[in-house]
């Protein structure tokens, strides 16, 4: 099976102390993962490694097959990551809703009418059409949220992150949230907290250990299972 | 932009041309005239209902301008101290009716329809942005100190208090601008700030106001000074 990422033995320290070592973690084309853990074990430091933000310290990561031993390799490889921030705000390029979304296509070189159609069609897939013309500081949490992932999505990435993508979101934008990710036939690695949320999206769910990566929950094994209430993040 | 004002509104395309023209004019020109009035009267009316919020600002602001005027008073400059307040009050009720009700991402995006050079739009709109961001992180501090029952006093724990906030300020902008680096790594920033719109509407009070600021600065007669 084609692999979107492939992690051997990676090792990771922050101001001095080792946060993990020998993690391994391969993600297939399409899959949806989730990456678990308590806070400050290194979730978004691995986020960042994936998406060349970050020099690798030991281990390798192949994307796509393609070895990236340098930040400088990421560079070709820009296009195909998407990358959803915590806080929606240090993502913003742009004042403007439709002025953001259409950014990395415009610097990318596409044509304003190409891009101006596609953003159109973004924002209306994505039920924010009316924001378009917003000032995107001026906006909700989730709408921001919202905003921001027609930004990553633009860009048709093969591999998307997204760090606590429902961090500050209610329920009813939750399950926007759910509903959108379904539709996305991409590989997708989420790093969260909210355990009924990924439940309902990914296919695998790993726990980060300062010994490893292991896979505490695989989806893919379980049944099916419908509630006469609707799929609302649930636990059981 | 999302303008769904039902009051008179101004371009902030046409502020921004209209603040740099006037500006210009008054500030150089060797008198000033009453029909430079004429503009300010024009806001004025626009503004009506904000008239409280324009005077306050330009209260705050004249306290610069009195340093200035006192220090030509002090060497008995009396005309020239009165040309000073007349000509910069002139200036700044001109520019603070202006822009009164944008925020500085309109004047971004007005720098960006005027096409001003990349660098500089793209500068003012990511320090507009920090601006913004550590202003969210001061009003939540001071809403911390509130919730914690911290009063400000003249002693220590006040000092060190104000100077802790200070820090926190600073290591949060510098936060900002690591994740600022990130975004801009990630969506492939190559100095430009792009948009889609094409073209700018421009209104009825847009184009008075654009007349009558013109025909003030050409119309030289009844000289105030």
């Amino acid at each position: 099976m084609s692999c979107s990422v492939n992690i051997k033995n990676l090792s990771t320290s922050r101001d001095g102390v080792r946060l993990y070592e020998n993690v391994t973690l391969d993600v297939s084309h399409k899959e949806k993962i989730a990456i678990i853990g308590p806070n400050g074990c290194g979730k978004t430091t691995l986020l960042e490694i994936i998406a060349g933000l970050r020099p690798l310290e030991e281990g390798t990561l192949e994307l796509f097959h393609q070895p990236m031993s340098s930040l400088d390799e990421f560079k070709s490889m820009r296009h195909l990551i998407g990358y959803l921030f915590q806080d929606s705000d240090n993502q913003f390029l742009a004042p403007v809703v439709e002025d953001d979304v259409a950014f990395s296509l415009l610097a990318s070189g596409v044509s304003k009418e190409e891009a101006k159609l596609k953003t159109a069609m973004m924002l209306q897939d994505l039920g924010i059409s009316h924001l378009a013309k917003k000032i995107v500081y001026h906006l909700s949490g989730g709408e921001k949220k919202l905003v921001a992932l027609a930004g990553v999505l633009i860009m048709e990435p093969k591999l998307m992150l997204l760090d606590e993508p429902t961090n500050g979101l209610d329920q009813a934008m939750q399950l926007r949230l759910i509903d959108i990710l379904g539709r996305i036939d991409k590989s997708i690695i989420i790093v969260s907290h909210h355990k009924e949320f990924i439940e309902l999206v990914v296919e695998k769910i790993y726990e980060i250990t300062p010994t490893g990566l292991s896979c505490s929950v695989n989806l893919k094994n379980e049944s099916n299972h419908h509630h006469d209430h609707g799929n609302h993040p649930h636990s059981h | 932009m999302d303008q769904t004002q039902t009051q008179p509104h101004i371009a902030s395309t046409t502020a921004l041309l209209l603040a740099l023209l006037y500006s210009t004019v008054v500030a150089l020109q060797e008198h000033l005239y009453l029909p430079m009035l004429l503009p300010l009267l024009l806001l004025g009316w626009i503004h009506k209902a904000s008239l409280g919020s324009i005077f306050k600002r330009l209260f705050l602001l004249n306290t610069l301008i009195a340093i200035v005027v006192a220090s030509m008073l002090w060497q008995k400059h009396y005309e020239l101290a009165l040309l000073v307040f007349l000509r910069s009050n002139f200036i700044l009720l001109f520019i603070v009716m202006l822009f009164q009700g944008k925020d500085e991402f309109s004047i971004a995006i007005a720098m960006h329809r005027l096409r001003l050079p990349h660098k500089l739009t793209s500068i003012f709109f990511f320090t507009a942005k920090s601006i913004f961001l550590i202003k969210r992180e001061f009003s939540l501090f001071k809403n911390t100190l509130h919730v914690r029952g911290f009063t400000p006093k003249t002693n220590l724990l006040t000092y060190k208090t104000m100077a802790g906030f200070v820090g926190i300020l600073f290591i949060k902008a510098l936060e900002r601008s690591f994740w600022l680096q990130k975004a801009m790594q990630l969506r492939g920033f190559c100095g430009e700030v792009y948009t889609l719109e094409e073209h700018q509407d421009f209104s009825t009070y847009d184009r008075l106001l654009a007349f009558i600021t013109i025909l003030s600065l050409l119309w030289r007669q009844g000289a105030l000074l």
